[in-house]
């Protein structure tokens, strides 16, 4: 410790609350600084590569092309980032840091609000590293002669976009069931079980099909990864968006606005 | 400033806070004493806007504490020095708050180094840090924003007798050049030794307050006026641990 203390004389200043831009990256920033976040953003990192790199080497010939290498590349994104999401709002809760980041931004819906921002730009900047990969993926195979076809591909503006929609969609998913439950582990197994289970009921019970077309998230995403999505596909994308998305963020922010927290 | 008007908490039928009031003026040290499950931590949390209050307000520089724009800057709060995320850094903690506060990274550096956390210890995560360790770098936290108040719930708790005599000397300073201090704490020997002003709370009331000297009586001891006004005369050792 040092003998002199340096803390400067009380004194007015203006009340300036930090801007959206501001509160984003330090968000950005938390979901990276911790050991668990960056194992998590490493682990994707490198099953991506192993993806490509697998299906390269041991796929049957109509996955080693292009589009199927791109498209597969998005899936360690699809299924392990959006935890990354959900603990940026749990761990507030499991580490208690939520103290001291509602005492120093007391307005709660900006804090989640820039939580929200910064895991939409992981999962933009994480599909952008998927389709590098693919790519890079698709080149080095073709040095090596594992390619099936060349450079063309059907709609890639479209498929593109809706492949970063779908991440950003799954994203937010995760986020949401974090902000609803406020806990890492329920909130984990509860965001990969419960819509597994509502699949599974719907195969199962033949009288809620029609029902899980339009509520099953999984099953409404999978059109958007091929160009040509119907009006009704859309439709029904969105309505399971409502539902696993819309609905327990809308909940979890009335419960963070409400919650005492200690 | 701070002032607590009427401040009260509810839990279902369980009263913890009841109509507390007190006001904590510039260039003081006002020391929030009582038992462990008086409402300490409940009145403070609430003066900090974290615990919606069942009725009652307080203000912190003269406004509701949830309608600052940058607290911060204002208002220095430690309320629980294990409420760090374990797998941070302690420079990585202070820095991030640095950057919420919009304040340069000059600042981190020389607070580590006020509470002695400088060198490996600032690299070394949380999860290491002794409760002393992560008291001062909850101190320096508070710190960060070089705010006019400062809002502490035992602060003192896991200091060695070194730390607590720095800590004192830093509070007194701080009221010194006009700062206010609200410290709370369980032990009566600790805040009777650093606080001007003493707010006793039990059972979520406020049994008695004033300054350091008005709250004895004339020749009493002010650990027997302690004991007599939360009503633990008899029960000396569980005010002690």
């Amino acid at each position: 410790m040092s003998a002199t203390i340096s803390v400067s004389p009380p004194r007015g200043r203006a009340d300036i609350r930090p801007s959206m831009g501001r509160l984003t990256l330090v968000e950005l920033r938390k979901a990276a600084d911790t050991r668990a976040g960056f194992w998590l953003i490493l682990t994707i990192a490198v099953l991506t590569l192993a993806v490509v790199g697998a299906q390269l080497a041991f796929g049957d010939a109509d996955t080693r092309t292009l589009g199927s290498l791109i498209g597969n590349a998005q899936l360690p994104v699809s299924v392990l980032l959006p935890v990354l999401g959900l603990l940026s709002v749990t761990s507030e809760w499991s580490q208690r840091t939520a103290l001291s980041t509602f005492s120093l931004v007391p307005a709660r819906s900006r804090v989640v609000a820039a939580k929200v921002v910064a895991a939409g730009l992981l999962a933009v900047g994480a599909t952008a590293a998927g389709l590098a990969a693919g790519i890079v993926g698709f080149a080095s195979g073709g040095a090596l002669d594992r390619t099936i076809g060349g450079w063309e591909w059907d709609a890639p503006g479209i498929v593109i976009a809706q492949l970063c929609l779908v991440n950003w969609v799954t994203m937010m998913c995760g986020t949401a069931f974090g902000l609803l439950l406020l806990n890492s582990a329920p909130a984990i197994a509860t965001y990969y079980a419960l819509p597994l289970a509502w699949t599974m009921a719907g195969r199962l019970l033949p009288g809620l099909d029609p029902v899980s077309e339009w509520l099953d998230i999984g099953r409404a995403r999978a059109p958007l990864v091929d160009p040509g999505v119907t009006g009704q596909e859309w439709a029904r994308f969105l309505t399971s968006c409502l539902l696993w998305v819309a609905l327990p963020a809308a909940l979890g922010m009335l419960r963070i606005h409400r919650t005492e927290i200690s | 400033m701070i002032e607590v008007n009427h401040l009260s908490k509810r839990y279902g039928g369980q009263v913890a806070v009841d109509t507390v009031s007190f006001r904590c003026e510039p260039g003081t040290i006002t020391g929030f004493l009582g038992p462990n499950g008086a409402g300490k931590s409940t009145t403070l949390r609430m003066i900090c806007g974290l615990t919606p209050p069942t009725s009652g307000e307080a203000l912190v520089c003269g406004v509701p504490y949830r309608s600052m724009g940058n607290p911060g800057r204002q208002v220095g709060v430690l309320l629980d020095a294990s409420a760090q995320h374990t797998g941070r850094t302690g420079r990585e903690v202070l820095a991030l708050s640095a950057q919420v506060l919009g304040i340069g990274a000059a600042r981190v550096e020389e607070l580590l180094d006020l509470v002695g956390l400088a060198g490996p210890a600032a690299r070394k995560r949380v999860r290491g840090y002794s409760l002393g360790m992560r008291q001062r770098l909850g101190i320096a936290h508070a710190l960060l924003g070089e705010p006019e108040v400062l809002l502490l719930d035992e602060p003192a708790n896991g200091l060695d007798p070194e730390g607590i005599r720095w800590m004192r000397r830093l509070l007194r300073e701080h009221a010194a050049r006009g700062g206010t201090v609200l410290l709370s704490s369980h032990l009566l020997s600790e805040v009777e030794r650093t606080a001007d002003r003493l707010v006793v709370i039990a059972r979520g009331r406020v049994v008695g307050q004033g300054g350091r000297d008005e709250l004895v009586a004339a020749g009493d001891d002010l650990e027997e006026e302690f004991l007599r006004l939360t009503g633990q005369r008899y029960t000396l050792e569980e005010v002690d641990q």
